[in-house]
């Protein structure tokens, strides 16, 4: 066959997909030593025993914008938890709702105004980290609890989400998250998968082995001297809890997850909405990527294999990309008519790939949450998490590139996107 | 306990600590849940490693074989041609092998053939954004990738006429190959994905017969029914084929059988 181009360029093609094959053989050796861990290490859940004690003050934060349908049943469960009164408080923020969110809140306060404290803000920068920050600067309480508005906590959740701040080295605590409109069609089916692998297996594997579980911004609470150590919230992050994850390691904050202090969420049930929820995530990750892989390469704070999980951990968003150069190196070679790699390395790249994207987990990942979760049957959607894998695919790598091009070299404004809730009389 | 081995002592407290009050078993919070490190978690894997190398080295022929008589036998009821190449190899330079592809090359595309690639791709892609971008969005994504997939093959076909030097045999070559492969990684990827876990060693194995069966079953009409399509449109449509039902496919097949295998209740 006549040269059409010339060896290097052939050189350079095979090059980038090896390189993107051996990243993400990494991303794939990584979630194997996780799975395996979690199947069979020691599994560490050292505040899971304290039962009572001297508890701390705390502040639970509900940052609530537009959320009629579910902001009731939230502030209810929030005022029935097991917690001492006198140290304990509801702040519920109406940030500029333009439904009955304010009325539903009103009715809520006047069954327990001993317990919740309403705000409402209609000035300054809208979104959750504004919220954050305004509020957390006048708070006087020892810690402080997220919560989104469409989540249901347990009696006993802010105990167990207050216990490890007993030990003074933790900064943030995080819980597990479990949908429960899975019911709902395909995609909430598929995103109870791909939350089982993520929590069940690999914040419990991170947590078991030393490394850095991840502060999520839910179902989360924060020791507010460490919170305001740390600069306190960012409103100008995309994904203000990843972004306090890292801050809080850099000074030497450990964050912890505790996989018994489950918490119940809606998970998105239209596509539209779910590619807008991993955009933001992909956007907000990549953006601590950039701000904050240098220093955790050369962090005093940060064990040697706390730093490497750490890195890997910042890099799991930008995987979409490379897979995506490496696809596309891949079919030009195809098309020139060279012999593309060895059937090994295509098997591996095919295997591997379907599982190395942002926290979309492996399929072995996931087979090992769903066998510890006792509900295996689930399991058999899961060459349908295909369609997740791909549309996850396609908006990271969108929004990583929109990062690049939007944000960075054109400044855009960030704008804060709102998660639809489909609670009661559908979305709102 | 760390560091010792449990004492008959320690079983018995152990099995006390999750009896309830009428003699049944308490069983963990899935958040502490976790399997115990047992002989069988090393030994299943190391045993069905084994047996399923074995069978491999014993069998690869018959498989082989298989693939060869599915070719000949639905070739001929195809109205194909029916001559068959032999391509031979060493798995792992360990074990030769000798697959048989359908020896012809497929017909080049015409300017007739580019023409309706090119009005296919364009409604196909109009079709998926009107009809499927709600509820089905993933399928509109995935109808969207294979027709830009096709334009791009389209268009190379064109501009660079002769650098594309793909024929069917070895398009079904590679692709038989390529399912060897998958067939000798698949126990290595099954010890730690699946033996490992505390299922009884007949659930592992019949799951493995099911794996590695289903995948010897469907390769060859798979591989069948890319011939069929590309003879009947001319290999402009190779590349989408081989991209979206070539490897991708077989790696799916091995995905949901494998989750079939591990959602069992045996």
């Amino acid at each position: 066959m006549p040269a059409v181009v010339s060896p290097w360029v052939v050189a350079a093609l095979k090059g980038i997909v090896m390189l993107v094959l051996m990243l993400i053989v990494i991303y794939t050796v990584r979630h194997l030593v996780f799975t395996l861990n979690r199947l069979f290490g020691r599994q560490r859940h050292p505040y899971l025993d304290i039962d009572s004690a001297d508890w701390p003050s705390v502040t639970v934060i509900v940052p609530a914008h537009n959320e009629r349908a579910v902001i009731a049943h939230a502030l209810d469960a929030l005022v029935d938890v097991d917690y001492p009164e006198d140290r304990y408080t509801v702040i519920v923020v109406d940030d500029r709702s333009t439904d009955t969110t304010w009325d539903e809140i009103s009715a809520c306060v006047a069954r327990a105004p001993q317990l919740i404290r309403p705000l409402r803000r209609d000035h300054g920068q809208a979104g959750k980290a504004a919220v954050l920050s305004e509020v957390s600067t006048s708070l006087d309480s020892e810690l402080l609890i997220v919560f989104d508005a469409d989540y249901l906590p347990g009696r006993g959740l802010i105990k167990q989400l207050a216990a490890p701040f007993f030990d003074a080295e933790v900064g943030a605590v995080m819980g597990r998250v479990v949908p429960h409109n899975t019911a709902s069609n395909l995609l909430t089916r598929l995103l109870d998968l791909e939350r089982a692998g993520g929590y069940q297996v690999d914040q419990q594997a991170r947590m078991n082995l030393h490394l850095l579980p991840q502060y999520g911004g839910s179902v989360g609470g924060v020791r507010v001297s460490a919170l305001r150590a740390a600069g306190g919230w960012r409103t100008d992050a995309y994904a203000e809890d990843t972004d306090l994850t890292y801050r809080l390691l850099l000074i030497g904050f450990k964050t912890v997850y505790e996989n018994r202090c489950e918490c119940y969420e809606e998970v998105p049930e239209i596509w539209q909405e779910r590619n807008r929820q991993i955009m933001r995530w992909a956007k907000g990750h990549n953006q601590a990527a950039l701000r904050y892989a240098r220093q955790t390469l050369t962090s005093p704070h940060v064990r040697p294999t706390e730093r490497i999980d750490a890195l890997l951990l910042l890099g799991v968003y930008l995987i979409a990309p490379f897979l995506f150069m490496g696809f596309l190196a891949a079919f030009t070679l195809y098309l020139l008519g060279e012999p593309l790699l060895p059937s090994g390395a295509l098997v591996l790249f095919g295997l591997t790939s379907f599982g190395a994207l942002g926290n979309f987990a492996a399929f072995f990942e996931i087979a090992a949450a769903i066998h510890l979760d006792r509900s295996r049957r689930r399991l058999r959607l899961l060459p349908f998490n295909f369609l997740n894998f791909l549309a996850s695919f396609i908006n990271i790598t969108r929004a990583t590139l929109g990062l690049l091009f939007n944000d960075t070299l054109l400044r855009r404004e960030l704008r804060w996107e709102k998660t639809a809730r489909y609670r009661g009389n559908g979305s709102s | 306990m760390a560091g010792r081995s449990p004492t008959a002592g320690w079983r018995v407290l152990e099995r006390l600590r999750f009896q309830s009050h009428s003699g049944r078993v308490i069983r963990r919070h899935r958040a502490l849940q976790r399997i115990d490190f047992q002989r069988a978690s090393i030994v299943h894997p190391v045993l069905l490693l084994l047996a399923a190398y074995a069978a491999l080295a014993f069998g690869i022929d018959l498989i082989t074989d298989f693939w060869t008589a599915t070719f000949a036998f639905w070739l001929p009821h195809l109205a194909l041609p029916t001559l068959l190449e032999a391509r031979s190899g060493t798995l792992l330079n360990l074990l030769p092998y000798t697959v048989a592809a359908p020896a012809f090359d497929g017909r080049q595309p015409d300017f007739a053939a580019a023409r309706i690639s090119l009005v296919a791709c364009v409604v196909a892609m109009s079709l998926a954004v009107a009809v499927l971008r709600r509820a089905a969005l993933p399928i509109g994504y995935l109808v969207w990738a294979a027709s830009l997939i096709q334009l791009v093959a389209t268009a190379s076909f064109w501009l660079v006429p002769g650098a594309f030097t793909h024929t069917i045999t070895s398009h079904v070559g590679s692709g038989l190959e390529f399912a060897l492969i998958l067939l000798v990684f698949t126990p290595m990827l099954l010890a730690f994905s699946y033996y490992v876990f505390d299922y009884p060693l007949a659930h592992k194995l019949c799951g493995s017969v099911v794996i590695l069966g289903g995948i010897i079953l469907v390769t060859p009409y798979q591989y069948l029914m890319h011939v069929v399509l590309i003879d009947s449109a001319s290999i402009i449509v190779m590349p989408v084929i081989y991209v979206l039902f070539g490897y991708l496919f077989s790696i799916a097949v091995f995905i949901a059988l494998y989750a079939y295998a591990m959602s069992w209740d045996l």
